[in-house]
């Protein structure tokens, strides 16, 4: 400023009257302005699309906007705090939520019946009411952790170890959302949770090989009990099998049977026929025709009945002289 | 303007603007304004805005915050009902609720905290000795003791620091419940040996379970072949039955004549090249002999 002010003055011989009054003067309205313009210019503030703004005026909560460009009176009048409110937060239970690093450890529980264990949650929340968010409560977010932490506590001291660790998992996770939100509402914070999840489950390294025995002795159970099923899946098909073929063939012995029968009985009923027909022939010639199958065959001896003593020639020749 | 005056006048200037600010005063969303004058609270402003006070000398300003506060009271060991010792860790959200009082009381944060320290530590190891260890710790059916005792705790705490201190205790939780240090050697030998009983239990359960599952096989099978060999039997029969029928519904029409011609079939069949028979001379096949011929040679 003072090098345009006097930029004669090391030139001259004689030191002028100051003229320094009139360009200060001027220097400060121009000053002056800016800072005006910059006070005025800072009244104007964009909220983003997924951003809502609280105005407090002389502290009071005057308006909630949302996204667009919006004019507040400047300081010391008018206060604006920005907040984001569609996008998801997150915050750790049992370790502390630094970007790109994993849950470590998590806090230790106890179970309903005293086993110890470490458990890493993670709560997501998003901001409902803003003013709530912003006004209400001290460090919102660490107060979600803490009840969350109390919830998960509330509700692991009144289960057993095995249902956390396996089917109950779920079901924690559900509760100490449900509880924590409960919690929250009560309290007032604009807050609502969106997830709560179990990131991890340690155990002490002296225990972690017994509880890796008794998931390996869980497997062995199933793998026995599938090796069993198995066996009744190749057994019984094949008894039923067998089954069958022994009814198939009782069923064909029947069959045979029976077409026997008729068979047989059908000859039986045709020769009678006959026999009706000429009873005396149809019985000589039957008895015959059967005599001179049979008795070429056998060995005979032909006794003389009527005489009953000598046998008869076994050739049927008369008897030697 | 004499330089006298004129410096006069900037003089009160400056004096007036700083009585019209010193009079007003803002009071945020968060806090409530305690306006003291000359060391006593005149009065309490609740209300956020801007609001016109007393100027600087008179009335000053001291702030409070009125939003909802929560602190962790130190961790600490307890004896339960039942000689147990547990270590919990508690949280307690409050908030002032009458500043006059907590000014008066108690006056800033850290005395309130560490009073209220001391009432949750106090209050909590007397009711817990009231209620056995599996009033926490249980997993039977839904603990109600465990609210109810968290529940008497908080009742107390409240009624204290509400009547002492101007404080409303909101909430008193449990952040966590742990077992003291010299406990935990003897849980991980307890957990170890459960382990080691569930994972028997599960590789006995499993070889039952092959045993059953395997033997209901056998005896079911055993069960179909007894079945299908009943079944078998019984069509047999019937064949046999039906063949009967109709044999006897046949040969029943003569059974002089069936007697005959069957006879007639057994001896073909009875009767091979190992028989020895003895035919009498009168034997139906010579009885045409028996007459007026003499036999003819051959047979």
């Amino acid at each position: 400023m003072s090098a345009t002010d006097q930029p004669l003055e090391p030139i001259r011989p004689v030191p002028a009257p100051p003229r320094r009054t009139w360009s200060a003067w001027g220097a400060a309205a121009v000053l002056a302005l800016a800072a005006g313009a910059a006070y005025l210019g800072s009244s104007i503030f964009t909220v983003g699309a997924d951003e809502q703004a609280v105005v407090r005026r002389f502290g009071r909560v005057t308006a909630r906007l949302g996204p667009g460009i919006h004019y507040r009176l400047p300081w010391p009048v008018d206060q604006v705090d920005v907040v984001k409110t569609t996008a998801v937060m997150k915050t750790g239970v049992g370790f502390d939520l630094a970007p790109g690093e994993g849950p470590a450890g998590g806090m230790e529980i106890v179970t309903g019946d005293t086993n110890i264990l470490n458990v890493a949650i993670v709560v997501q929340y998003v901001v409902g009411n803003p003013a709530s968010f912003l006004f209400d409560a001290e460090r919102p977010q660490a107060l979600i952790g803490s009840l969350a932490e109390c919830a998960l506590t509330e509700t692991v001291v009144g289960m057993p170890v095995d249902d956390l660790l396996t089917s109950g998992r779920l079901a924690v996770q559900q509760r100490v959302k449900d509880q924590t939100q409960a919690i929250l509402d009560r309290y007032g914070t604009g807050v609502r949770l969106t997830s709560v999840n179990i990131m991890s489950i340690t155990l002490d390294a002296s225990v972690a090989q017994a509880f890796q025995d008794v998931a390996n002795a869980a497997a062995d159970r199933e793998k026995k009990i599938n090796e069993a099923r198995t066996y009744a899946n190749n057994v019984l098909p094949k008894a039923r099998g067998e089954a069958r073929s022994s009814v198939l063939a009782a069923q064909s012995y029947k069959e045979q049977r029976v077409a026997e029968a008729i068979g047989n009985s059908t000859r039986f009923e045709e020769l009678l026929t006959e026999y009706a027909k000429a009873p005396e022939v149809t019985r000589t010639r039957l008895y015959l025709e059967a005599m001179e199958r049979i008795l070429p065959r056998v060995k005979k001896y032909v006794i003389d009945s009527s005489q009953g003593q000598a046998p008869v020639n076994l050739r049927l020749m008369p008897p030697s002289p | 303007m004499t330089p006298l005056a004129r410096s006069l006048t900037c003089a009160l200037v400056v004096v007036a603007a700083a009585a019209i600010g010193s009079s007003l005063v803002t009071v945020d969303a968060t806090e409530y304004a305690a306006l003291v004058r000359f060391g006593r609270i005149a009065r309490v402003i609740g209300e956020p805005g801007l609001h016109l006070k007393a100027p600087y000398p008179f009335e000053q300003v001291i702030r409070l915050d009125r939003r909802l506060l929560t602190f962790k009271p130190t961790s600490a060991e307890y004896l339960s009902g039942d000689k147990k010792n547990l270590v919990i860790q508690g949280l307690v959200s409050w908030r002032i609720a009458s500043p006059e009082r907590f000014l008066s009381a108690v006056g800033d944060r850290e005395s309130a905290e560490r009073r209220l320290n001391d009432i949750v530590l106090a209050r909590l190891g007397a009711v817990l000795g009231h209620y056995p260890s599996t009033a926490f710790m249980s997993i039977g059916p839904p603990r109600t003791e465990f609210d109810a005792l968290v529940g008497r705790v908080t009742d107390q705490a409240r009624d204290l620091a509400g009547r002492l201190y101007g404080i409303e205790v909101v909430d008193i939780r449990i952040r966590q419940i742990g077992l003291p240090d010299q406990n935990r050697a003897n849980v991980f030998a307890r957990m170890q040996a459960e382990r080691g009983k569930i994972a028997t239990q599960y590789r006995s359960e499993g070889e039952r379970e092959f045993k059953k599952i395997v033997a209901g096989a056998d005896r079911e099978r055993t069960q179909i072949m007894a079945e299908a060999r009943r079944e078998a039997e019984r069509i047999t029969a019937e064949g046999d039955a039906q063949a009967m029928r109709i044999y006897a519904e046949a040969f029943g029409k003569n059974p002089q004549f069936y007697k005959f011609s069957r006879t007639l079939t057994a001896y073909d069949k009875i009767l091979d090249a190992n028989t020895m028979v003895f035919l009498p001379a009168d034997a139906d096949v010579f009885r045409v002999l028996d007459g007026a011929r003499p036999p003819v040679g051959g047979r």
